[in-house]
Order: C-alpha cells, then sequence, then structure tokens
C-alpha cells in the first residue's frame, strides 16, 4: 500500500510505550471523505427546503437566506463540488487498478467489491444478533460499509445524472423524450430522500452510534486505530497482515490532541446537523 | 421507487436493531464478567 506510506506512517518505537496504533485510512480517503460529508450535509440541507417547500421550516429558511433560488444556487454549488471528487475518485480508482496495476482494487480483500464473504457475513452477523452463532471475523471493509460506498456510489450516478438532467434541461431534451424529463423529478427527490434518511439514520448508528463506537468512530477522521480497536473490529484483516508480516508497515503514531478535537467538533457537528435534517424530512413527509 | 426506498430502509432498521440490542447485550455481560473478575 504505498499510499500508506505517504499518509504519515509513523515512528514504530515511540508505539509500544503508550499501546500501538495502526493506519486504516490515508491522508486522501480522509480527504475525500470529508468533502463528501460537508457537500452531502449541503446537498440535503438545500435539498430538503426544495423537496418541502410548502413546509413551515422551510419557507423560513428560504426567507432567511434570500430566497429559494438562493437556495438553489447553493445545492448547485455542493453538487460541483460533490461531482469533481466523485470523478477524481473514479479517476484514482481507475489509474491504480488499471495502469499501475495495484493488487486487492477490484477483487480480493482489500476491495470494496462484494464477494462471497460478504453474503456469508451478513448471514453469520444476523445469526449472531439472535444468538445462533459466533461473532463474523471482519476484513478491511465489512459488507455494511461497502454497501455504504456502492449506496454512494449508485446514488451519485443517479442524483447526480437526474439533477444535471434537470438543471441542464433544454440541452437533455435534444435527446431524452420529454416524459423522461418529468421521470428525474421524481427519481432525483425519491432517491435523493432515500441517501438522506439512509445516512442520517442507518449509517449514522451502524458506524457512530452503536455501543461498541459510541458516540462516534474517529478512525474516519484520524486514519488511525488502536490495536485493540483493530483487533476488534477487523480480526481478519489484523491476523492476515500479522501473518504476512506486514503489520509493522502499517504502525503509526497515535493522533495529535489538536486531530482529535478538531475531529470531534467537526463530526459532531456533522452529526448534529443530520439528526435535525432527519427529524425536519420525517415531519415534513408524514405531513404531506 | 416507494417499494425500493421501503425495502432498503426496512431492512437496514431490523438488521441496525437487532444490531443495536446485541452489542448492549455484550457490552453489560463484559462489564458484568469484569465486575466479577474485580469482586
Amino acid at each position: 500500500m504505498p499510499d500508506l506510506e505517504q499518509a504519515g506512517v509513523g515512528s514504530r518505537d515511540q508505539n509500544n510505550a503508550q499501546g500501538r496504533y495502526f493506519m486504516r485510512f490515508t491522508r486522501a480517503q480522509r480527504a475525500l471523505h470529508a468533502v463528501l460529508f460537508t457537500t452531502f450535509l449541503g446537498l440535503a440541507g438545500t435539498g430538503l427546503p426544495l423537496r418541502f417547500s410548502q413546509s413551515y421550516w422551510a419557507r423560513r429558511f428560504a426567507s432567511g437566506v434570500g430566497g429559494f433560488g438562493a437556495i438553489l444556487f447553493f445545492h448547485k454549488f455542493c453538487a460541483v463540488v460533490l461531482t469533481l471528487a466523485f470523478l477524481y475518485h473514479v479517476k484514482d480508482v481507475f489509474t491504480r487498478g488499471l495502469i499501475h496495476r495495484e493488487k486487492g482494487i477490484f477483487w480480493g480483500s482489500t476491495s470494496m467489491v462484494a464477494d462471497w464473504k460478504d453474503v456469508k457475513d451478513l448471514i453469520g452477523h444476523l445469526r449472531w444478533f439472535v444468538g445462533l452463532g459466533p461473532k463474523p471475523q471482519f476484513g478491511r471493509y465489512a459488507y455494511w460499509e461497502k454497501f455504504d460506498y456502492w449506496a454512494v456510489f449508485w446514488g451519485m450516478i443517479v442524483i447526480g445524472f437526474s439533477g444535471y438532467a434537470m438543471w441542464f434541461a433544454p440541452f437533455f431534451a435534444t435527446f431524452l423524450p420529454g416524459w423522461a424529463l418529468n421521470a428525474v423529478l421524481v427519481i432525483h427527490s425519491e432517491e435523493g430522500l432515500l441517501a438522506i434518511l439512509f445516512i442520517f439514520s442507518i449509517h449514522f448508528v451502524n458506524t457512530h452510534l452503536r455501543p461498541d463506537s459510541f458516540p462516534m468512530d474517529m478512525v474516519v477522521f484520524t486514519g488511525v486505530e488502536s490495536e485493540e480497536e483493530f483487533k476488534t473490529k477487523r480480526p481478519e484483516e489484523y491476523a492476515k497482515l500479522a501473518s504476512e508480516g506486514k503489520l509493522q508497515a502499517r504502525l503509526a503514531e497515535k493522533p495529535p490532541l489538536w486531530l482529535l478535537n478538531f475531529s470531534k467538533v467537526a463530526g459532531f457537528a456533522a452529526i448534529l446537523i443530520g439528526l435535525v435534517l432527519l427529524a425536519l424530512t420525517l415531519s415534513a413527509y408524514f405531513r404531506e | 421507487m416507494n417499494l425500493l426506498l421501503i425495502s432498503v430502509l426496512t431492512f437496514f432498521l431490523i438488521h441496525t436493531v437487532l444490531w443495536l440490542i446485541r452489542s448492549r447485550y455484550d457490552q453489560i455481560r463484559k462489564r458484568a464478567a469484569e465486575g466479577g473478575k474485580h469482586a
């Protein structure tokens, strides 16, 4: 993993004194997640008042920021930034996988592509929930993380395409039938709603609010996790790296206090905004 | 579209609730075992 070396893998000896830390996400991956969640919050925060424009809070919000036209402007701005981040990610994945021939991008234990182990892990996890079997040994990416990833990937394509079709309707009307332009409005709205409900409820709970991560899993912000967390949450990956003698290469420094504090403020703000938007969405949806 | 929305959310809602219950159960059991050791 050449990325990990650039990402600040630190001095190995100093880890022994106060417990070891391991690199999980590179700087580029953390930056991509930061752009993803800030623009997603922006899109949700501007998309919801447009979707539920008749609701009281949407009208109050619109009057506070300069009208629905201003909200739409910020919605499009966030969409462009997110599109650029998405294109950068796709280019990065294909460059690493096809040009640099990096192993484990499209298939294998370090890939985001689902395989049979994910199906078995899902069944095993459901059995563990109800006490019918042991907890599955998760690897680098667990099945729910792959689902999150592909849900965003799919959402980017569907919501993005339908959004641009509405934005540049005269251009798209040159090759799409009229009904398709009506359909993209429904698709954009419903898929956007699904994304918001999924991220602000399921993703938040699965990743941050569940008892063994509560109140927040900091790894996506700091990039590193303690050895205990690594062993507990990703036992298969830990065992694989240990057996291959690659564990040392993943050692990292303990995250500095400023980074932890900054991450907590940013992360809690994101979760709080998300939960408020979730509450507003549910109240507006059930009043429709 | 509604079917997709409802089925995805229903499955993951059940998944998440079961996970929460199981994790909490394990946490309580672990604490009780640790308390027993210290006693």
